[in-house]
Parts: C-alpha cells; sequence; structure tokens
C-alpha cells in the first residue's frame, strides 16, 4: 500500500529543500542544469525528488517532489496516483504567485478533491504582495478549500505543521 | 535558452544526419537535460510535441539507476514499444548536457541505430 | 506548536460595524479612520455588510422605535450634525480621538452582551447546536482570525467537510466554548454558513428540479450550496496515527 505526500510548485519555490528538512535519507534527486534564463537558478528538478520516512510498523512514508515547469505535467500524473495529499509551495517573489498557484491547483485538481491539500507560501518575509487575503479568494474563486499560510520550508518545524495540516484534514 | 548557437547548429546537423542515415527512424529530437526542445524532426509533430521533456525525466531516473545500481553514469535509456524502439542518450557537452532522442519503428536494425547515435552524440560533444 | 504567521498579538474581541446612511464620502472617512486607530482601539472592528455588532448610520435615518427588541441590543452609533433624542452620538467633522473613545466604550458593550449570552447571535448558535446545525467553510478565514494553533487546527477540519458544533470539539481538543466562539468569529466574517438550512425542520425534498429531463432551472439557491464533499480516498487504518507519531506530533482528539 503506497503511502506517499506530494510536494509541487515552481522552480525555486522549496519542494526539494522542504523533503530534506523532514527525510530520514538524504533526498535522492534528479536535478540538472537549468537552461531557462528566465529563472536565475542553477538546477531543476526534471525527474522527482525523493525522501522518505519510516514508520513504527516498518513501513514507509515516501515523499515525493515533482517537478514544477508544465511541461513535465505527465510526470505530475504519475507521480499523483495513489498519494495521500499535496503541498503546494508557492514563491511570493515571483512575478504572479497567483498565476503560478493556480497551474497546480488546475494541474492536480483531481488529486486534491479526492485528498487532502496545503498551500504554503514562501518568501513572504521579504515579499508580502500578494497577501494571505488575496491567494484565499483566489482558492475561493477556484472553488479550492484547504488551508493557505506562510511557511519557511528551511525550517523542519514548519514542513512538519504542513504535514500536520493536511493529516487533520485526512482525518477528518 | 542559455545554449550557445554553435551547439544549436550542431544539434540541427546532427538531426539531419540521424533522419538520414537511421534505417526505419521516425523521429529525432534533441533537447536540453531540463527538457527543452533544441531541434527536432519527425514523421508527424505530436510523436514529438512532449519527447523532450519525458526524454529529460527518463534520462534522469536512468541516471538514479545506474547510480543506485553502483554501475556508474547513464549512457543511454532504451525503450522497446509493442511498434518500435526509443532510444534516449546522453549527449555530455561541457557547457550543457543535451540528450539526444530516436524514435524508429519495428523495421529498425537497433545495432545501426545505437551506432548512428552515438556518433552522433560525440559530435554534439565536441561542438 | 506556533503557527508560522504573523508575530503573537493579544486576543482582541474582533467585532464588526455596518454603516448605513451617510454619504460616501463620510462612509469613506469613517471606515479610514476606523483603520487607522486600529492600533489603538481596545478591540479589532471589520466593516460588513449587515448583522453588524454596531450599527453606524446617519442623522436622516428615521428615529430607531422607542423600545429596543429585548433580544437584539445592536448598539446604534449615529453621525452627523443633529445629535438624535437618546443613543450615542459623534458630530461631523470626526475627530480621533473621540471616535475611538466611543469605539472602546461602545465595544465594551458590545463583548459585556456577549458574555451575558444576550447577543441573538449566540442563542440562535446555542438553538442549532442542540439540533446538531452543520457549519461549512466559505473560504478560508483571514489570518487575523486564525491567532491560534486551535483555531488553525478548528478551520483545517472545517476545510475538509462540514461540521456540527459537536463534531469539531469531539476532531479536536477544544472546548466547546472555544468551538462557539470560533465559528460565532467566522460567521460574522462571513467565512462560514451552516448548511443544511435545518430552519425549516423539513426534510430536503427528493422532488428532480425539473419534470424536464434536460432543462436546467436555478433554484436561485445554487449560489449557497457547496457540491457535496467528495469522497475520500480511503487511507489505511492506523497509517495516520502512526504518521503522527513518526513525525513526533500529538494525537489529534480525545478519541486518536
Amino acid at each position: 500500500m503506497e503511502h506517499k505526500i506530494l510536494f509541487t510548485g515552481t522552480m525555486g519555490a522549496g519542494k526539494t529543500t522542504a523533503i530534506a528538512a523532514v527525510s530520514e535519507i538524504p533526498p535522492v534527486r534528479t536535478e540538472v542544469r537549468n537552461s531557462d534564463t528566465s529563472v536565475a537558478k542553477a538546477t531543476t528538478t526534471v525527474g522527482l525528488d525523493y525522501g522518505e520516512l519510516t514508520l513504527d510498523n516498518g513501513e514507509k512514508l515516501r515523499l515525493y517532489g515533482t517537478p514544477g515547469q508544465m511541461r513535465f505535467d505527465f510526470m505530475w500524473r504519475i507521480l499523483a496516483r495513489g498519494a495521500l495529499g499535496l503541498v503546494v509551495l508557492v514563491d511570493n517573489s515571483r512575478p504572479d504567485p497567483l498565476a503560478d498557484l493556480e497551474v497546480y491547483l488546475d494541474g492536480f485538481a483531481e488529486l486534491i478533491e479526492k485528498t487532502a491539500c496545503v498551500v504554503a507560501v514562501g518568501r513572504m518575509e521579504t515579499h508580502s504582495e500578494p497577501g494571505l487575503e488575496a491567494y484565499a479568494q483566489r482558492m475561493q474563486d477556484k472553488g479550492v478549500l484547504c488551508p493557505v499560510l506562510p511557511a519557511n520550508v528551511t525550517d523542519p518545524q514548519q514542513v512538519v505543521q504542513l504535514l500536520e495540516l493536511l493529516l487533520i484534514q485526512l482525518e477528518a | 535558452m542559455n545554449i550557445a548557437p554553435r551547439i544549436k547548429d550542431a544539434a540541427e546537423t546532427v538531426v539531419d544526419t540521424l533522419m538520414r542515415e537511421i534505417k526505419g527512424v521516425k523521429a529525432v529530437v534533441i533537447a536540453t537535460e531540463d527538457g527543452l526542445e533544441l531541434a527536432a524532426r519527425a514523421e508527424n509533430t505530436a510523436q514529438v510535441a512532449r519527447m523532450s521533456a519525458i526524454a529529460s525525466s527518463l534520462a534522469a531516473l536512468g541516471a538514479v539507476a545506474g547510480e543506485e545500481s553502483g554501475l556508474g553514469q547513464c549512457e543511454n535509456v532504451a525503450i522497446e514499444t509493442a511498434l518500435g524502439h526509443i532510444l534516449m542518450l546522453q549527449a555530455r557537452h561541457e557547457e550543457a548536457g543535451l540528450i539526444v532522442s530516436v524514435v524508429t519503428g519495428k523495421d529498425a536494425v537497433i545495432g545501426q541505430a545505437l551506432y548512428f547515435s552515438k556518433q552522433a552524440t560525440l559530435a554534439l560533444q565536441r561542438a | 506548536m506556533n503557527t508560522p504567521a504573523a508575530a503573537p498579538r493579544a486576543r482582541r474581541p474582533l467585532l464588526s460595524f455596518s454603516v448605513e446612511g451617510l454619504p460616501a464620502r463620510d462612509e469613506l472617512l469613517f471606515k479610514s479612520l476606523v483603520r487607522l486607530l486600529d492600533h489603538r482601539t481596545h478591540q479589532h472592528w471589520a466593516w460588513q455588510v449587515e448583522d453588524a455588532d454596531l450599527r453606524v448610520v446617519g442623522d436622516r435615518l428615521p428615529a430607531p422605535p422607542e423600545e429596543e427588541p429585548a433580544d437584539s441590543p445592536v448598539p446604534l452609533l449615529t453621525i452627523g450634525e443633529t445629535p438624535p433624542p437618546r443613543g450615542p452620538f459623534l458630530r461631523l467633522p470626526l475627530h480621533a480621538d473621540a471616535l475611538e473613545a466611543m469605539l472602546n466604550r461602545l465595544g465594551a458593550l458590545v463583548v459585556h452582551a456577549r458574555e451575558l449570552g444576550l447577543a441573538a447571535a449566540s442563542r440562535r448558535r446555542n438553538e442549532q447546536a442542540a439540533h446538531g446545525e452543520e457549519y461549512r467553510l466559505l473560504r478560508w478565514p483571514s489570518a487575523t482570525l486564525l491567532d491560534s494553533t486551535l483555531r488553525m487546527k478548528l478551520a483545517t477540519l472545517l476545510a475538509s467537510r462540514p461540521a456540527s458544533l459537536q463534531a469539531l470539539q469531539q476532531r479536536s481538543n477544544a472546548s466547546a466554548q472555544e468551538c462557539a466562539d470560533f465559528i460565532s468569529v467566522l460567521e460574522r466574517a462571513g467565512f462560514v454558513a451552516s448548511s443544511g438550512g435545518g430552519a425549516t425542520g423539513f426534510a430536503n425534498s427528493r422532488a428532480p428540479e425539473s419534470i424536464w429531463p434536460d432543462s436546467h432551472i436555478s433554484t436561485g439557491n445554487d449560489a449557497s450550496h457547496a457540491a457535496p464533499p467528495a469522497p475520500r480516498a480511503n487511507v489505511e487504518p492506523g497509517l495516520l496515527a502512526r504518521i503522527r507519531s513518526r513525525l513526533g506530533l500529538l494525537s489529534s482528539g480525545p478519541r486518536a
């Protein structure tokens, strides 16, 4: 029985970082050189990131990070199969974070509807707009009801909190 | 895309060559390792629309497989399908990692396709 | 566990005000002043269209009835040139100090009335609770309302499916009062609605919306009905508890 949680979001939003923050093993990465000059990041995930946690009965909770770019949406579909829930990481320093969010709400619509989702907005300390109100409003417009909150995924405690918000929805 | 023009030209040349030389070839796509198309030709464009991104993911997973099994660097990924083959080869130019994807029908000779494809990757690496 | 949201702040009561009968310019000025004074007022005031804790009215509105109905003691603040026969009044042009003092005074009245259970809303809610009324979240609440880990958790529970006060209490570690308070706050801000409309006591009709199979007749209620909660994918029993344990999280509620 698959126990997996997905992390998605744009390049640089922190998917690989979030998984690294809680994984027992150093994450397996499929990062390659970024050839897209419009994003100032040296590398990008093209397959998946993989981390894991071992539960007390020996089973594994697998943490998968998806590639962020839309051209990899076939990976989104593959990775979404059987997932328990989804964490969408948004980078508030990008030009149009709300549009970014919509890409993932659309791309993972079926998974979100069937399971649980949490939207975590990063870099809000330095980039306060759009604010959380705007996010809540956009999600309401799209008919998605799930927690949206600021988060710094370099902090393991905050990543754990995101996972807890998923668990609360799954337990309900 | 930050790929030098001479590399792009080399990629176009490689595509021409492979489409000419490989028996039973249906499509050739050369892409950056992060899944952006550099040069491509196909019998019909639908065949190559997503090939660059898919090749990128497969090549990356191939790399993981090679490392995890302790067998070193992944050189190529070969897929056999009902109606043909797909070969994805790494072309490691020092400025940019590239992936050469070759789609052939059942009538292709895999050895021949592989030979020419490998020659092509060497040419690209020298560009 | 602390939410990673804004810096911790004292939990001021969250009250609402509505505005009627003021010229647009004065209404805008009033709202702006209230916002500006937010760092000084004893309560946090937010504007809403109607059903607010405080009604702010212009002096041209007809005088309120002599007797305030016993079950809706909503304070009325008149703004304008002419004071009404009775009741709180602020003369235009508004002065920040006077407004601040008035808001604090009226805010204290509202809070006191709430505590005495006199507010109609809380009476209504007690009735609803007795009927197992379910609450449905309309959108994720504003961050200002989620000022504790508990409230974040309650909101998350509501986000996954509608719940009655009892259900919320069972699934979290919150007391009945904490759940009721939070629902009040959410209702006042328009983030939650009672679902099922139990007021009439009638069961939902099973009649088709139209006898013409292909026609689409809007009942006019569509906007207020959310789609039924999607069937949740099956989760292996015990898995979530094991994940909680592995992440070092306490179990979720009394029955977990």
